[in-house]
């Protein structure tokens, strides 16, 4: 089992959560930009 | 617990490399006949600091996977409005940056570094082996080549993952999706270099072609460049993140990019040969583990004593945790 985070390490790890959840947009928004393209 | 031929083999090989003394051989040998049959059991039942608590990458490791990271993102970021400079969203993503002309040297300033973490990560895989090797403790199947095991760990983890199977298999440090991840990295690496090269060296590249491939490779080139890219970005967005932020035990965020350590739960679910390593390297390891079982009464348990679930022994121990 899994000790729980301390208060610092959430915030860096749910801020690294959120950044990728907005990079995966902007990928999302490269195939979109890829498929409209042809 | 009884090991498979292979992992008797990692742990005699460990024991060899590392000259252990018959105390020691004792210790481990007591420690690995404590350990319960079923991995589950065992993975359950140990305590996991979520930063890490095995060693797993050196810091060389860690800085270029830094650099990868920070001049992949960013050269994606640059080169999509190079790529696209006359779309309507383009122009002010450039004239964010300063304009297609500071994107162009941003991005080719970023993909200089990224040539350089790579040629730093070639020198780290070449010399980091040599030392080893002069040391008498290199072992191939402990690094990131693709070996036969492979393909049956893949075989044996697909069974499970359709409950065909009760348990993982027994994978070494590096396991089959991890090594097809880093070659198509490496492959992609190499194509975005030389694409982009073609690029920014036209010239040089029309001297070592022959004539007739010149016009080809260069168009050839430029669709590559975008492509991989975006495929890349894929990889990354929908395969890697899932694997490091999203996958059950490793939510919200694996912390072995930043510490170089692995949690002691992931090492024996994922990588339960190298665990056997860590038992013969670490004797605090050892010892951990054998007051863990001791204290939550797994310790020579075997399959027809446990005839439970993984998670009722977990609960029933609950109040024992340090």
């Amino acid at each position: 089992m899994m000790r729980p985070l301390t208060p610092l390490q959430k915030i860096i790890a749910y801020s690294a959560l959120l950044f990728v959840f907005f990079w995966t947009l902007f990928g999302l928004f490269t195939i979109w930009l890829i498929l409209t393209e042809y | 617990m009884k090991l498979s031929a292979e992992a008797r083999d990692i742990l005699e090989t460990s024991m060899r490399i590392h000259k252990v003394d018959d105390k020691q051989r004792d210790e481990i040998e007591s420690v690995v006949a404590a350990m319960p049959d079923d991995r589950v059991l065992l993975y359950k039942n140990v305590v996991s600091n979520p930063i890490g608590d095995l060693p797993r990458y050196s810091i060389h490791i860690r800085i270029q996977h830094m650099l990868t990271f920070v001049t992949f993102l960013t050269l994606a970021f640059t080169g999509l409005p190079i790529a696209f400079f006359d779309h309507f969203w383009a122009a002010p993503l450039n004239a964010m940056i300063g304009g297609v002309d500071v994107s162009r040297i941003i991005h080719r300033t970023l993909a200089s570094v990224m040539i350089f973490s790579m040629l730093y990560h070639m020198v780290t895989i070449t010399l980091g082996p040599i030392q080893q090797m002069m040391q008498g403790r290199f072992e191939l199947r402990r690094t990131i080549i693709p070996t036969f095991k492979d393909i049956r760990d893949f075989k044996q983890d697909m069974l499970y993952f359709t409950g065909s199977s009760d348990q993982r298999p027994e994978m070494d440090k590096f396991m089959y999706k991890q090594k097809i991840h880093y070659f198509a990295a490496a492959f992609g690496n190499l194509v975005m270099i030389i694409s982009g090269s073609s690029f920014l060296f036209p010239e040089f590249w029309a001297t070592v072609l022959p004539v007739s491939m010149v016009a080809n490779f260069q168009e050839m080139m430029r669709l590559s460049h975008p492509h991989e890219a975006l495929l890349a970005l894929l990889v990354i967005a929908f395969w890697h993140w899932y694997n490091v932020h999203l996958a059950p035990g490793r939510f919200p965020m694996q912390w072995t990019f930043l510490t170089g350590k692995i949690t002691r739960e992931h090492q024996i679910e994922e990588h339960f040969l190298e665990y056997l390593r860590n038992l013969v390297e670490l004797p605090e390891e050892r010892a951990y583990l054998l007051s863990q079982l001791d204290a939550r009464g797994l310790d020579g348990l075997d399959k027809d004593e446990e005839n439970m679930p993984g998670g009722s022994a977990v609960e029933a121990t609950e109040g024992s945790t340090p």
